[in-house]
Protein backbone atom coordinates (compact mmCIF):
# COMPACT_ATOMS: atom_id res chain seq x y z
CA UNK A 1 0.00 0.00 0.00
CA UNK A 2 1.41 3.61 -1.27
CA UNK A 3 2.41 5.79 1.88
CA UNK A 4 0.84 8.85 -0.10
CA UNK A 5 -2.03 7.05 -0.39
CA UNK A 6 -2.20 6.15 3.90
CA UNK A 7 -1.36 9.45 4.32
CA UNK A 8 -4.24 10.97 2.17
CA UNK A 9 -6.62 8.44 4.22
CA UNK A 10 -5.42 9.50 7.46
CA UNK A 11 -5.72 13.53 6.99
CA UNK A 12 -9.28 12.88 5.23
CA UNK A 13 -10.40 11.05 8.31
CA UNK A 14 -8.66 13.53 10.30
CA UNK A 15 -10.70 16.37 8.73
CA UNK A 16 -14.45 14.95 8.42
CA UNK A 17 -13.91 14.15 11.96
CA UNK A 18 -15.32 10.58 10.91
CA UNK A 19 -13.44 8.69 13.23
CA UNK A 20 -16.53 9.91 15.78
CA UNK A 21 -18.46 7.26 14.02
CA UNK A 22 -16.40 4.74 13.86
CA UNK A 23 -16.82 1.31 15.18
CA UNK A 24 -14.31 -0.51 18.11
CA UNK A 25 -12.53 -2.54 15.53
CA UNK A 26 -12.57 0.23 13.16
CA UNK A 27 -11.05 2.72 15.60
CA UNK A 28 -8.47 -0.23 16.35
CA UNK A 29 -7.59 -0.57 13.01
CA UNK A 30 -7.04 3.14 12.21
CA UNK A 31 -5.14 3.65 15.33
CA UNK A 32 -2.89 0.91 14.45
CA UNK A 33 -2.15 2.50 10.99
CA UNK A 34 -1.85 6.02 12.49
CA UNK A 35 0.67 5.27 15.15
CA UNK A 36 2.74 3.05 12.07
CA UNK A 37 2.61 5.55 9.90
CA UNK A 38 3.85 8.40 12.38
CA UNK A 39 6.64 6.07 13.56
CA UNK A 40 7.99 5.81 10.33
CA UNK A 41 6.76 8.86 8.28
CA UNK A 42 6.40 11.66 10.31
CA UNK A 43 9.55 13.26 9.70
CA UNK A 44 9.87 13.14 5.83
CA UNK A 45 6.26 12.74 4.35
CA UNK A 46 4.19 15.43 6.70
CA UNK A 47 4.88 18.99 6.54
CA UNK A 48 4.12 20.31 10.30
CA UNK A 49 0.51 21.03 9.48
CA UNK A 50 -0.13 18.12 8.67
CA UNK A 51 1.93 16.35 11.40
CA UNK A 52 -0.49 18.06 14.11
CA UNK A 53 -3.45 17.45 12.22
CA UNK A 54 -2.54 13.58 12.76
CA UNK A 55 -1.36 13.89 16.17
CA UNK A 56 -5.02 15.72 17.00
CA UNK A 57 -6.16 12.23 15.33
CA UNK A 58 -3.84 10.47 17.40
CA UNK A 59 -5.19 11.84 20.84
CA UNK A 60 -8.53 11.02 19.89
CA UNK A 61 -8.04 7.70 19.01
CA UNK A 62 -5.63 6.97 22.05
CA UNK A 63 -8.54 8.54 24.65
CA UNK A 64 -11.66 6.12 23.09
CA UNK A 65 -9.52 3.17 23.14
CA UNK A 66 -8.58 4.12 27.02
CA UNK A 67 -4.85 4.71 26.56
CA UNK A 68 -5.22 7.71 29.00
CA UNK A 69 -1.51 7.84 29.54
CA UNK A 70 -0.76 8.23 26.27
CA UNK A 71 -3.32 10.69 25.16
CA UNK A 72 -1.56 12.86 28.18
CA UNK A 73 1.21 12.70 26.49
CA UNK A 74 0.19 13.92 23.13
CA UNK A 75 -1.97 16.19 24.63
CA UNK A 76 1.21 17.43 26.94
CA UNK A 77 3.38 17.50 23.59
CA UNK A 78 0.63 19.96 21.87
CA UNK A 79 0.07 22.27 25.13
CA UNK A 80 4.30 22.58 25.15
CA UNK A 81 4.25 23.41 21.11
CA UNK A 82 1.40 25.50 21.29
CA UNK A 83 1.23 26.93 24.81
CA UNK A 84 1.72 30.20 23.70
CA UNK A 85 -1.73 30.70 21.88
CA UNK A 86 -4.98 30.96 22.69
CA UNK A 87 -6.18 27.81 21.17
CA UNK A 88 -9.88 26.36 20.46
CA UNK A 89 -8.60 22.89 19.48
CA UNK A 90 -6.69 23.19 22.19
CA UNK A 91 -9.10 23.81 25.06
CA UNK A 92 -11.54 21.60 23.81
CA UNK A 93 -9.00 18.40 23.43
CA UNK A 94 -7.91 19.31 27.48
CA UNK A 95 -11.72 19.46 28.20
CA UNK A 96 -12.36 16.08 26.41
CA UNK A 97 -9.75 14.37 28.11
CA UNK A 98 -11.02 15.58 31.67
CA UNK A 99 -14.39 14.58 31.11
CA UNK A 100 -13.05 11.05 29.73
CA UNK A 101 -10.85 10.61 32.93
CA UNK A 102 -14.09 11.60 34.82
CA UNK A 103 -13.60 15.08 35.94
CA UNK A 104 -16.45 16.56 34.86
CA UNK A 105 -16.10 19.73 36.73
CA UNK A 106 -12.81 20.86 35.24
CA UNK A 107 -13.59 20.18 31.98
CA UNK A 108 -16.66 22.60 32.29
CA UNK A 109 -13.81 24.90 33.39
CA UNK A 110 -11.36 24.25 30.75
CA UNK A 111 -14.07 25.46 28.36
CA UNK A 112 -14.70 28.98 29.77
CA UNK A 113 -13.32 31.67 27.84
CA UNK A 114 -14.06 33.91 24.77
CA UNK A 115 -18.12 33.33 23.80
CA UNK A 116 -17.39 33.24 20.33
CA UNK A 117 -15.46 30.41 20.20
CA UNK A 118 -18.16 27.71 18.74
CA UNK A 119 -16.38 24.54 19.23
CA UNK A 120 -16.06 25.68 22.98
CA UNK A 121 -19.83 26.28 23.17
CA UNK A 122 -20.79 23.18 21.58
CA UNK A 123 -19.04 21.31 23.75
CA UNK A 124 -20.74 23.13 26.77
CA UNK A 125 -23.67 22.03 25.15
CA UNK A 126 -23.01 18.20 25.48
CA UNK A 127 -22.17 18.36 29.74
CA UNK A 128 -26.47 17.96 29.59
CA UNK A 129 -26.16 14.91 28.38
CA UNK A 130 -27.76 11.97 29.99
CA UNK A 131 -28.05 8.21 29.70
CA UNK A 132 -31.33 7.81 30.61
CA UNK A 133 -33.19 10.83 29.50
CA UNK A 134 -31.87 13.46 27.07
CA UNK A 135 -34.38 16.21 27.44
CA UNK A 136 -31.89 18.67 29.30
CA UNK A 137 -29.24 18.18 26.74
CA UNK A 138 -32.15 19.07 23.61
CA UNK A 139 -32.32 21.75 25.83
CA UNK A 140 -29.01 23.06 25.88
CA UNK A 141 -29.18 22.26 22.17
CA UNK A 142 -32.01 24.69 21.46
CA UNK A 143 -30.55 27.57 23.45
CA UNK A 144 -27.34 27.41 21.59
CA UNK A 145 -28.85 27.03 18.18
CA UNK A 146 -31.35 30.34 19.12
CA UNK A 147 -27.39 32.02 19.16
CA UNK A 148 -25.64 29.86 16.39
CA UNK A 149 -28.53 29.28 14.18
CA UNK A 150 -26.03 28.60 11.24
CA UNK A 151 -24.74 25.08 13.04
CA UNK A 152 -25.49 22.81 10.74
CA UNK A 153 -23.17 20.02 13.08
CA UNK A 154 -25.35 21.20 16.18
CA UNK A 155 -28.76 20.92 14.17
CA UNK A 156 -27.75 17.56 12.68
CA UNK A 157 -26.80 16.32 16.46
CA UNK A 158 -30.31 17.74 17.67
CA UNK A 159 -32.24 16.24 14.99
CA UNK A 160 -30.22 13.20 16.12
CA UNK A 161 -31.39 13.69 19.91
CA UNK A 162 -35.33 14.03 18.41
CA UNK A 163 -34.88 11.00 16.56
CA UNK A 164 -34.25 8.97 19.51
CA UNK A 165 -37.34 10.10 21.71
CA UNK A 166 -39.30 9.37 18.55
CA UNK A 167 -40.01 13.27 18.03
CA UNK A 168 -39.86 12.45 14.07
CA UNK A 169 -41.46 15.99 13.25
CA UNK A 170 -38.81 17.57 14.93
CA UNK A 171 -36.11 15.89 13.87
CA UNK A 172 -37.34 16.70 10.00
CA UNK A 173 -37.28 20.49 11.05
CA UNK A 174 -33.59 20.27 11.98
CA UNK A 175 -32.34 18.30 9.26
CA UNK A 176 -34.68 20.98 6.75
CA UNK A 177 -32.80 23.90 8.30
CA UNK A 178 -29.35 21.90 7.09
CA UNK A 179 -30.80 21.70 3.59
CA UNK A 180 -31.69 25.28 3.35
CA UNK A 181 -27.71 25.77 3.93
CA UNK A 182 -26.62 22.92 2.07
CA UNK A 183 -28.93 21.89 -0.68
CA UNK A 184 -26.97 19.24 -1.83
CA UNK A 185 -26.56 17.51 1.22
CA UNK A 186 -28.14 14.29 -0.64
CA UNK A 187 -27.67 12.06 2.88
CA UNK A 188 -30.02 15.00 4.76
CA UNK A 189 -32.77 14.16 2.04
CA UNK A 190 -32.45 10.62 3.11
CA UNK A 191 -32.33 11.25 6.67
CA UNK A 192 -35.60 13.72 6.40
CA UNK A 193 -37.17 10.86 4.10
CA UNK A 194 -36.45 8.30 6.94
CA UNK A 195 -37.85 10.29 9.27
CA UNK A 196 -40.72 11.37 7.81
CA UNK A 197 -41.31 7.30 7.03
CA UNK A 198 -41.20 6.65 10.91
CA UNK A 199 -43.66 9.75 11.58
CA UNK A 200 -45.78 8.20 9.06
CA UNK A 201 -45.73 5.31 11.33
CA UNK A 202 -46.10 6.48 14.22
CA UNK A 203 -49.53 8.18 12.70
CA UNK A 204 -50.83 5.04 11.17
CA UNK A 205 -50.27 3.50 14.58
CA UNK A 206 -52.55 6.41 15.88
CA UNK A 207 -55.03 5.89 13.22
CA UNK A 208 -55.43 2.03 13.85
CA UNK A 209 -55.52 2.62 17.55
CA UNK A 210 -58.34 4.62 17.04
CA UNK A 211 -60.43 2.85 14.30
CA UNK A 212 -61.03 0.43 16.73
CA UNK A 213 -63.44 3.40 18.37
CA UNK A 214 -64.48 4.82 14.91
CA UNK A 215 -63.56 6.00 11.78
CA UNK A 216 -60.69 7.63 11.66
CA UNK A 217 -60.80 11.29 10.87
CA UNK A 218 -60.12 11.91 7.37
CA UNK A 219 -57.71 15.29 8.37
CA UNK A 220 -55.91 12.83 9.84
CA UNK A 221 -55.67 10.55 7.48
CA UNK A 222 -54.61 13.21 5.28
CA UNK A 223 -52.06 14.23 7.15
CA UNK A 224 -50.66 10.30 7.09
CA UNK A 225 -50.56 10.95 3.33
CA UNK A 226 -48.84 14.65 3.40
CA UNK A 227 -46.15 13.22 5.68
CA UNK A 228 -45.41 10.01 3.86
CA UNK A 229 -45.61 12.13 0.31
CA UNK A 230 -42.99 13.95 1.81
CA UNK A 231 -40.62 11.05 2.82
CA UNK A 232 -41.27 9.54 -0.60
CA UNK A 233 -40.28 13.16 -2.21
CA UNK A 234 -37.43 13.54 0.33
CA UNK A 235 -36.36 10.64 -1.11
CA UNK A 236 -36.45 11.06 -4.63
CA UNK A 237 -34.75 14.25 -4.86
CA UNK A 238 -32.06 12.36 -2.79
CA UNK A 239 -31.60 10.43 -6.07
CA UNK A 240 -31.59 13.47 -7.87
CA UNK A 241 -28.47 14.25 -6.65
CA UNK A 242 -27.35 11.07 -6.14
CA UNK A 243 -28.84 8.22 -8.09
CA UNK A 244 -26.71 5.14 -7.04
CA UNK A 245 -28.09 5.77 -3.43
CA UNK A 246 -29.53 2.42 -2.63
CA UNK A 247 -31.18 2.79 0.55
CA UNK A 248 -33.18 5.87 -0.82
CA UNK A 249 -34.17 3.51 -3.49
CA UNK A 250 -34.94 0.80 -0.95
CA UNK A 251 -37.27 3.69 1.23
CA UNK A 252 -39.27 4.54 -2.28
CA UNK A 253 -39.66 0.82 -2.57
CA UNK A 254 -41.09 -0.06 0.89
CA UNK A 255 -43.75 2.82 1.14
CA UNK A 256 -45.96 0.77 -0.87
CA UNK A 257 -45.13 -2.71 0.22
CA UNK A 258 -44.89 -2.18 3.90
CA UNK A 259 -47.80 -3.98 5.66
CA UNK A 260 -48.96 -1.05 7.11
CA UNK A 261 -48.86 1.37 4.04
CA UNK A 262 -50.67 -1.45 2.42
CA UNK A 263 -53.50 -0.99 5.08
CA UNK A 264 -53.91 2.58 3.13
CA UNK A 265 -56.40 0.65 0.22
CA UNK A 266 -58.81 0.40 2.84
CA UNK A 267 -59.21 4.84 2.80
CA UNK A 268 -58.85 4.59 -1.36
CA UNK A 269 -61.62 6.41 -1.71
CA UNK A 270 -60.11 9.36 0.12
CA UNK A 271 -58.68 11.50 -2.99
CA UNK A 272 -55.40 12.49 -1.53
CA UNK A 273 -54.86 8.51 -0.58
CA UNK A 274 -55.73 7.52 -3.96
CA UNK A 275 -53.86 10.08 -5.62
CA UNK A 276 -50.57 9.44 -3.21
CA UNK A 277 -51.05 5.21 -4.14
CA UNK A 278 -51.40 5.59 -7.76
CA UNK A 279 -48.08 8.17 -7.69
CA UNK A 280 -46.00 5.77 -5.71
CA UNK A 281 -46.98 2.37 -7.61
CA UNK A 282 -45.07 3.51 -10.76
CA UNK A 283 -42.06 4.26 -8.48
CA UNK A 284 -42.75 0.84 -6.97
CA UNK A 285 -41.86 -1.08 -10.04
CA UNK A 286 -39.04 1.26 -11.02
CA UNK A 287 -37.43 1.16 -7.51
CA UNK A 288 -37.64 -2.63 -7.39
CA UNK A 289 -35.41 -2.54 -11.14
CA UNK A 290 -33.04 0.30 -9.87
CA UNK A 291 -32.13 -2.23 -6.74
CA UNK A 292 -31.93 -5.25 -8.49
CA UNK A 293 -29.65 -3.43 -10.99
CA UNK A 294 -27.64 -1.39 -8.51
CA UNK A 295 -27.28 -4.69 -6.42
CA UNK A 296 -26.56 -6.92 -8.97
CA UNK A 297 -29.09 -9.13 -7.97
CA UNK A 298 -31.18 -11.30 -10.47
CA UNK A 299 -33.38 -13.38 -8.52
CA UNK A 300 -36.79 -12.56 -6.59
CA UNK A 301 -35.48 -14.53 -3.25
CA UNK A 302 -32.27 -12.64 -2.58
CA UNK A 303 -34.11 -9.24 -4.02
CA UNK A 304 -36.72 -9.88 -0.57
CA UNK A 305 -33.56 -10.80 1.17
CA UNK A 306 -32.27 -7.58 0.91
CA UNK A 307 -35.31 -5.41 1.51
CA UNK A 308 -35.81 -7.30 4.67
CA UNK A 309 -32.61 -6.22 6.10
CA UNK B 1 8.33 16.68 -14.10
CA UNK B 2 10.57 15.52 -17.02
CA UNK B 3 7.92 17.28 -19.86
CA UNK B 4 8.64 19.99 -17.83
CA UNK B 5 12.02 20.10 -18.28
CA UNK B 6 12.14 18.85 -21.87
CA UNK B 7 9.87 22.27 -22.84
CA UNK B 8 11.97 24.35 -21.18
CA UNK B 9 15.10 23.27 -22.83
CA UNK B 10 13.32 23.72 -26.19
CA UNK B 11 12.39 26.85 -25.23
CA UNK B 12 15.47 28.07 -23.98
CA UNK B 13 17.69 26.96 -27.01
CA UNK B 14 14.79 28.71 -29.42
CA UNK B 15 15.33 31.49 -27.21
CA UNK B 16 18.92 31.71 -27.53
CA UNK B 17 18.65 31.02 -31.61
CA UNK B 18 16.54 33.70 -31.97
CA UNK B 19 19.10 36.05 -30.14
CA UNK B 20 22.09 35.04 -32.13
CA UNK B 21 19.36 35.20 -35.52
CA UNK B 22 18.40 38.82 -34.14
CA UNK B 23 22.48 40.05 -33.36
CA UNK B 24 23.13 38.91 -37.01
CA UNK B 25 20.18 40.46 -38.13
CA UNK B 26 18.30 37.85 -40.14
CA UNK B 27 15.13 37.08 -40.63
CA UNK B 28 14.07 34.24 -38.07
CA UNK B 29 13.91 30.71 -40.16
CA UNK B 30 10.73 28.91 -39.81
CA UNK B 31 12.41 26.42 -37.68
CA UNK B 32 12.12 28.16 -34.84
CA UNK B 33 8.80 28.90 -34.45
CA UNK B 34 8.33 25.62 -35.11
CA UNK B 35 10.54 24.48 -32.10
CA UNK B 36 8.65 27.23 -29.88
CA UNK B 37 5.32 25.51 -30.84
CA UNK B 38 6.87 22.15 -29.73
CA UNK B 39 8.17 23.34 -26.66
CA UNK B 40 4.74 24.84 -25.98
CA UNK B 41 2.52 21.47 -27.04
CA UNK B 42 5.28 19.65 -24.68
CA UNK B 43 4.71 21.88 -22.20
CA UNK B 44 0.47 21.44 -22.18
CA UNK B 45 0.95 17.57 -22.12
CA UNK B 46 3.22 17.93 -18.94
CA UNK B 47 0.67 20.05 -17.58
CA UNK B 48 -1.76 17.52 -17.96
CA UNK B 49 0.13 14.65 -16.86
CA UNK B 50 0.63 16.28 -13.75
CA UNK B 51 -2.64 16.62 -12.98
CA UNK B 52 -3.36 13.18 -12.71
CA UNK B 53 -5.57 11.44 -10.54
CA UNK B 54 -4.33 9.87 -7.79
CA UNK B 55 -5.74 6.50 -6.28
CA UNK B 56 -7.93 6.74 -2.67
CA UNK B 57 -7.84 4.42 0.16
CA UNK B 58 -11.76 3.27 1.96
CA UNK B 59 -10.83 5.29 5.34
CA UNK B 60 -12.62 1.93 6.76
CA UNK B 61 -11.94 -1.46 5.03
CA UNK B 62 -8.28 0.17 3.19
CA UNK B 63 -9.92 -0.77 -0.15
CA UNK B 64 -8.40 0.93 -3.04
CA UNK B 65 -10.50 2.57 -5.75
CA UNK B 66 -9.72 4.63 -8.49
CA UNK B 67 -11.00 7.73 -10.26
CA UNK B 68 -13.05 7.45 -13.15
CA UNK B 69 -10.85 8.81 -15.77
CA UNK B 70 -6.99 9.10 -15.65
CA UNK B 71 -7.16 12.98 -15.87
CA UNK B 72 -9.10 15.77 -14.08
CA UNK B 73 -12.55 14.74 -11.55
CA UNK B 74 -15.58 14.44 -13.17
CA UNK B 75 -17.96 17.51 -13.44
CA UNK B 76 -20.91 15.28 -12.97
CA UNK B 77 -22.14 15.20 -9.37
CA UNK B 78 -23.77 11.79 -9.59
CA UNK B 79 -20.60 10.19 -10.96
CA UNK B 80 -18.23 12.45 -8.79
CA UNK B 81 -20.60 11.37 -5.67
CA UNK B 82 -20.42 7.65 -6.84
CA UNK B 83 -16.79 7.83 -6.34
CA UNK B 84 -16.78 9.78 -3.19
CA UNK B 85 -18.85 7.28 -1.85
CA UNK B 86 -16.29 4.35 -2.29
CA UNK B 87 -14.01 6.18 -0.18
CA UNK B 88 -16.37 5.64 2.94
CA UNK B 89 -16.18 9.42 4.27
CA UNK B 90 -19.33 11.46 3.76
CA UNK B 91 -19.65 14.33 1.33
CA UNK B 92 -19.02 17.61 2.43
CA UNK B 93 -18.43 16.13 5.69
CA UNK B 94 -21.91 15.78 6.77
CA UNK B 95 -23.32 13.85 9.36
CA UNK B 96 -20.24 13.71 11.46
CA UNK B 97 -20.36 15.41 14.71
CA UNK B 98 -16.44 15.21 16.25
CA UNK B 99 -17.39 18.28 18.78
CA UNK B 100 -20.76 16.42 20.10
CA UNK B 101 -19.02 12.78 20.45
CA UNK B 102 -19.83 11.06 23.68
CA UNK B 103 -16.52 10.59 24.60
CA UNK B 104 -17.30 8.21 28.09
CA UNK B 105 -20.23 5.95 25.41
CA UNK B 106 -17.16 5.64 23.14
CA UNK B 107 -14.78 4.31 25.80
CA UNK B 108 -17.48 2.42 26.62
CA UNK B 109 -17.97 0.58 23.65
CA UNK B 110 -14.23 0.20 23.09
CA UNK B 111 -14.14 -1.66 26.51
CA UNK B 112 -16.74 -3.81 26.36
CA UNK B 113 -15.58 -4.92 22.57
CA UNK B 114 -12.21 -5.90 23.67
CA UNK B 115 -12.57 -6.66 27.37
CA UNK B 116 -9.67 -9.13 27.37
Amino acid sequence: MSVSLVKEKLLAVAHSGAYSLFTPSETRALAGQLDVFLRDHSSDKLTPLEYYDLLELQFYLTLISNEDKKAKSILDQLQDQFSSKDSQRLKLMKSIYLEAIGQSTEAIEALKGNKDEMRLARRMATFARKADNNEGYIKNLVSYLDLQPLDTMAWDELSFEYSKVGAYNKSVFCLEEIVLQDPLAYQCFYKIGLNNYYWGKQLMEGLWGSSSQGQPKKEKIVTLITVLSSARDNWLRCIEIFPKHTKSWVGIYLILNESFILKLNKWVHIREVEQFISHSRQLTIKAESTIKKLEGISDDNTFHELISI
Amino acid sequence: MFLYLLGSLFLLHAGYSSYEYHQLQIKLPSDIFLEVAIAVIIFMVGAFASISNESFLNIKTNEQFQWPEKFLKPIALSESLSTIEKSGNEFNGSGYRPDFINIREKRQEYAQEFKD
